[in-house]
Order: structure tokens, then C-alpha cells, then sequence
């Protein structure tokens, strides 16, 4: 009986503390003044050593939290936008169209289709582009990437059902980086250049732009078949169809998360492009 | 024998207690562990919307404590920053963290659905460390990776999905805000916006 009486004692005591102890971390980083970021940015700046990963550490979120509020603030735009008008217009018409047409035509495409379905077109597509991979792959002299696309597109061609099923997911080693053409333009030390928003499709940049039109030209799949140009409409059509429900549903994501949606998707593309482009 | 479970219960309340023993990759793994079995539990399998409430409030407990919410507020405003009153800086955190709680505690009630979480790797310097999962959707992996820093237990201050960082992407939108508008109008903004989120969850 008498050890049950210390346990309450010690557990409300911890209860208690630990309780006191979140208040704590709230009212100490409410009061932490440049001492402690100091510390936190002297630490990035000396942040590598013993990391085989350095890239990954890299870190320059602290660099300009720092500037005094006496030096005129300048908007430093690291996004290159020069014809943001006309963006901001297509955006528009953009998330309209999204909103009002594709939002609705993705949810009744998702009720009509089981959930396996649409992963499998989705396989197969992904695995009909899987030779444009290998090209980039290669021309970005990524041997070693090119070698596990095309292992990948003959195990799931042969075992998976012309694609369907994506068995070599399950494999260890043959999981390559997806590799595209504004990429491998990207690889070769070409910019982004100006950011352009694409009607229905959204954001781009100038270089992916370029890239994305030229891949019409070096995919293999389009060279081994003469479609006809309604084949190539139920081709394409099909598989942005099928894309249509994760696409909006993500769009949502984002819009609902931003303050200024626009200024949010453009810095989204490009924060992750110039991430597949290092890659 | 009484005595002997006592003191192993103790033992595990101190530990359970003192978080700031954790390492990074434990302090991401028993809140994600802790919200995906409220996702789980039997009680929340059809949604009500006041089940709906009952949980958000459960796992807005769980990742409140997470997330290191000043350093997160400070890092988006960037160098505007010092430009705020202290009654700024305390109202812009509030209203922040209340637009990343509704906006992403929204999207995980809407569509989890069983994902798998692995858990691969974290890096430590110091004061600073990196966890990295992966979140299994339908079609593929999602890298996440969360930044912590250690004050006094490891919290988050920046999360980066896909290569993609959260702060980064903030702070562009921030930096627009600012350079023509105050301080004051942008707490406004962010608050008008979680209402606005808020009528159409009602709808």
C-alpha cells in the first residue's frame, strides 16, 4: 500500500512536470533573442563534418533571417517571373477550369474505377514512357540510372502485364531516378529561365517548357507505331484522365495551405525541379 | 512483487516523461506511431462531425508538442521579422500554426488510408538533425524530410516533401506580403483565410 502511495506521488509529480516543462520550451524560444539563432547559424555554417551527405544538411533557411529592420527592405525575387501578369491571368483561368471542370470530371472518373485500376493504367503509362527515361538517363551520362530503368522496363513489360503491375517496385535495385528532358537541359547548365504558366497544364518554366515538347520527338514508343491522330487523343487523353484525381487533389492541397496561391505553386516548381535537376 | 511493478512502472514513466531523451528519429516516430493509431482507433471508423472534431483535437495534441512553432514563424518572415511588435510576433505564431494545423490535419483525416510509414535514416550535428521517411502512397514513395533542431528535446522547423521546403515556400509568399503590406495586415490575412477554410469544411 505504501508503494502504490510513492508511485502516485512520483506520477502526478511527472505529470505535473512535464507539463510545465512544454510551457517552458514555449516561454524560453518566446524570449530567445539573436544569442540563440546566432548559435543555431554559426552551427550551419560549420555544419558538415562527419556527414557523408553534406547536400543533404545543406541549409540556407537561417542566412537572411537577420536582416536589420533599418536596412530599406528590397524585394529580392529569386523566381525569375518577368511576365507575371499574364501568368497570374493564366493561373486564373487555370484554377477555374480546375475548380469547375477537371475537380468533378476527376471524381466521377474515380468513382466509376476501382482504386487498382487506376494504378494500373497509371503503371502502364509510366512504363510506356519508361525508354524516353532510359534516353535521358543516358544523355545525362547516368549509366548506372539508365541500366535499372531498362531492368525495370523489362521486368514489368514481361512480369507485370505490359506494365500493369509495377513488380519491380519490390526489387532491391531497380528503383532509378525518373529522368526527364527539361532535366537532362537542366543537367547540361541551361536555367530555368522565365516561369510560365501553361494553360490547363500549369506551372513551367521556359527550359521544362522546351523540354516537354521535345520529348514528342525523342520517344522511342511514339517512333515504334504510326498512331493515327484520334488513337493519340484516346492515347493522351487516357492518361491525363487518369491522372486527374491525385492531380486536383494535390492542386487543393497546396491552394488551401497558401496565402497567395500563385506565388506558393510557382515557388513549389521550382523548388522541386532544380531538386530533380541536382539529382 | 507489488513492489517490484511499481518500480518498473516508474521506470517507465520517467522515461516516457523525460522526451527530450529522445533521439530526432525518435521524436518523429512515436507522434506519427501516436497519430496514425488515432486514425486507427474504432471509435473515429465513421466520422461524424463531431467525431471529426474530437479527433482533429486528439491529433492537433499530439503534433502541437512536435513542432518548434516560434523558430518556424520566425524562419517564414525571414528578415521582416524584426519588424514586428513583440504582440505581432506572439499573434502571427498563433495564427500560423493554426493555418498548418487546419490545412494539413484536414488533408491527413480526408485521405489516410493505411499508408505505410518507414522510417530511413537521420543525421545529427550538434544541435541541429535530419530524419528522413517515406510515406507509401497508391502510386509511390514520398520522400519526407524533417529539420529539427534540439532545445531542450528534438522539434521541427522545417519540413521538406519531395525536395520541396515548407519554410522556403512560406517565406516567398511572405516576402511578396511584406514588402507592400504590414505586419498587422498580414496576421489579418492568414486569419481570414483559415476562415474562409473553415465555412467551406462546414459546407
Amino acid at each position: 500500500m505504501k508503494s502504490f502511495f510513492y508511485f502516485l506521488l512520483l506520477f502526478s509529480f511527472f505529470i505535473f512536470s512535464s507539463s510545465s516543462f512544454g510551457e517552458q520550451i514555449m516561454d524560453a524560444s518566446m524570449d530567445i533573442e539573436d544569442s540563440f539563432f546566432e548559435e543555431i547559424e554559426s552551427d550551419y555554417n560549420d555544419f558538415s563534418p562527419g556527414f557523408s551527405d553534406e547536400e543533404l544538411l545543406d541549409d540556407d533557411l537561417f542566412e537572411d533571417s537577420f536582416v536589420k529592420s533599418s536596412q530599406s527592405p528590397t524585394l529580392v525575387k529569386k523566381d525569375y517571373d518577368p511576365i507575371e501578369p499574364v501568368n497570374r491571368a493564366i493561373f486564373n483561368f487555370n484554377d477555374k477550369t480546375y475548380i469547375y471542370v477537371f475537380t468533378p470530371i476527376g471524381k466521377g472518373y474515380e468513382k466509376v474505377t476501382p482504386r487498382f485500376a487506376r494504378t494500373g493504367i497509371r503503371n502502364f503509362f509510366s512504363n510506356l514512357h519508361s525508354p524516353l527515361r532510359v534516353v535521358n538517363s543516358l544523355l545525362q551520362g547516368k549509366i548506372k540510372n539508365a541500366g535499372k530503368e531498362t531492368g525495370k522496363f523489362f521486368v514489368n513489360t514481361f512480369l507485370g502485364f505490359l506494365g500493369f503491375i509495377d513488380s519491380a517496385s519490390s526489387i532491391e535495385g531497380l528503383n532509378p531516378s525518373e529522368e526527364d528532358l527539361g532535366q537532362t537541359l537542366g543537367k547540361w547548365g541551361i536555367g530555368n529561365g522565365p516561369y510560365l504558366v501553361l494553360p490547363f497544364i500549369g506551372p513551367s518554366t521556359l527550359r521544362d517548357t522546351i523540354g516537354m515538347t521535345g520529348e514528342f520527338y525523342i520517344n522511342p514508343v511514339y517512333y515504334a507505331r504510326d498512331f493515327n491522330s484520334k488513337e493519340k487523343l484516346i492515347r493522351d487523353g487516357t492518361e491525363a484522365l487518369n491522372s486527374l484525381p491525385n492531380s486536383m487533389e494535390l492542386y487543393k492541397t497546396l491552394k488551401d495551405s497558401a496565402l497567395d496561391p500563385y506565388t506558393a505553386a510557382k515557388n513549389a516548381y521550382i523548388q522541386i525541379r532544380d531538386e530533380k535537376v541536382k539529382n | 512483487m507489488m513492489k517490484k511493478i511499481f518500480f518498473t512502472l516508474t521506470i517507465f514513466l520517467i522515461m516516457g516523461f523525460n522526451s527530450y531523451a529522445l533521439t530526432p528519429m525518435e521524436s518523429i516516430k512515436q507522434p506519427t506511431e501516436n497519430i496514425i493509431s488515432i486514425l486507427k482507433a474504432d471509435k473515429y471508423q465513421t466520422l461524424t462531425p463531431e467525431l471529426r472534431e474530437e479527433q482533429w483535437g486528439e491529433i492537433w495534441e499530439v503534433v502541437k508538442n512536435s513542432f518548434e512553432f516560434t523558430i518556424i514563424s520566425r524562419l517564414s518572415v525571414g528578415k521582416y521579422w524584426s519588424s514586428f511588435s513583440l504582440e505581432e510576433k506572439k499573434e502571427f505564431q498563433d495564427v500560423f500554426a493554426k493555418l498548418l494545423a487546419n490545412t494539413y490535419i484536414d488533408k491527413v483525416q480526408e485521405n489516410f488510408k493505411n499508408q505505410e510509414v518507414k522510417y530511413i535514416d537521420e543525421k545529427i550535428s550538434d544541435k541541429k538533425a535530419e530524419v528522413m521517411v517515406h510515406v507509401a502512397l497508391a502510386d509511390n514513395d514520398v520522400p519526407i524530410i524533417y529539420r529539427m533542431l534540439d532545445n531542450n528535446g528534438w522539434l521541427i522547423y522545417d519540413v521538406r516533401i519531395e525536395g520541396m521546403s515548407m519554410i522556403k515556400n512560406y517565406r516567398s509568399q511572405f516576402d511578396e506580403f511584406l514588402f507592400k503590406k504590414s505586419p498587422k495586415e498580414l496576421i489579418e490575412a492568414l486569419d481570414s483565410k483559415i476562415n474562409q477554410l473553415r465555412e467551406e469544411r462546414k459546407k
